[in-house]
C-alpha cells in the first residue's frame, strides 16, 4: 500500500495532535505494533514542536509542512517550517554526564536513535526521517 | 491528562493517567509545584496509567526532581510501564531518577 501525503500547517501547537493522528491512522493499515507506533508519534510530534517553537517561533502567519510517504516498508517524514534554520551540528548531547539536568534538547536526539535515518537540509528548517517499519516489536 | 494526588503521612503520591506531553505538562508541573512550594519533600509519581510522554514531559519531570532536591526533598517515579522506562532510559533520564517497582516499593523507600 502506498501512501504519499501533505500537510499544511500553522505554526499553533493545537494542530500537533491533529498531525500525529492523521499520520498514525493512514498508518492503521500496515498493522504495526503499538510500541512501534509510538515511537511513530513521538519524533514525527517532537519534529512538529520543534519546528513550530524554534523554527518558526509560534508566528501563526508561517506554516508547517508535513510530508509522509510510505514505500517498500520505509515510512518517510518530513517536516519543514520557513524559519531561519539551525546548526543541527552543534546539538548538545543530552546523555552527557553534564547535560543529564537540562530542560530541553532531548528531542532531536530521540529522533535519531527511535528512527532509522534522520538527516537535515543545509540551512536546518528540514528534517527527513525515515523508518522502517517492517514491525519491530 | 488526569492528576490524583493523595497524601500518606508526610509523602504525596501524585497519580498520573494519560499522556503527559507538550499540552499537558503545564498543568503537571503547576500542581507538582505546588506541593514543593508547601515544602513536601516526599512525592512519589505513580505512572501505573501513563501512556505516552515527550520531551516536554521528561523536561517538567527534571524540572520538579530540581525543585524537590532544592528543598532536601526526593522524589520517586513508581510503576513505571516499560516503554515510557525504555524511552527515560534512552536519554539516560533513569540514571537521575529514582524509580520505583510499585508505589508500595516507593512509600517504604524513603
Amino acid at each position: 500500500m502506498a501512501i504519499d501525503k501533505l500537510i499544511v500547517i500553522p505554526s499553533d501547537f493545537n494542530f500537533i495532535r491533529k498531525v500525529s493522528e492523521e499520520v498514525l491512522g493512514s498508518l492503521q493499515p500496515l498493522k504495526l505494533g503499538a510500541y512501534e507506533l509510538l515511537d511513530i508519534r513521538l519524533c514525527l510530534e517532537e519534529a512538529l514542536i520543534n519546528a513550530i517553537k524554534y523554527g518558526n517561533r509560534f508566528d501563526k502567519d508561517l506554516k508547517v509542512k508535513v510530508k509522509y510517504s510510505v514505500e517498500k516498508s520505509i515510512l518517510k517524514l518530513i517536516i519543514e517550517d520557513a524559519g531561519k534554520g539551525f546548526d543541527y551540528n552543534s546539538l548538545p548531547d543530552p546523555t552527557l554526564e553534564e547535560n543529564l539536568q537540562e530542560l530541553k534538547g532531548r528531542g532531536v536526539f530521540l529522533i535519531k536513535r527511535l528512527m532509522n535515518e534522520v538527516y537535515f537540509n543545509e540551512k536546518g528548517n528540514r528534517i527527513t526521517m525515515l523508518k522502517n517499519i517492517t514491525g519491530r516489536k | 491528562m488526569e492528576i490524583k494526588i493523595e497524601s500518606k503521612d508526610d509523602i504525596s503520591i501524585c497519580r498520573v493517567s494519560g499522556e503527559i506531553t507538550f499540552s499537558t505538562s503545564p498543568d503537571l508541573r503547576k500542581r507538582l509545584i505546588e506541593l514543593t512550594d508547601k515544602h513536601i519533600k516526599k512525592i512519589v509519581i505513580d505512572m501505573k496509567n501513563l501512556s505516552y510522554i515527550d520531551s516536554s514531559g521528561m523536561a517538567t519531570l527534571v524540572e520538579i526532581l530540581q525543585k524537590v532536591k532544592a528543598i532536601d526533598g526526593e522524589l520517586k517515579l513508581a510503576n513505571v510501564p516499560d516503554k515510557i522506562k525504555d524511552v527515560l532510559e534512552m536519554v539516560r533520564l533513569k540514571d537521575i531518577f529514582d524509580i520505583q517497582e510499585s508505589e508500595e516499593a516507593a512509600l517504604t523507600s524513603f
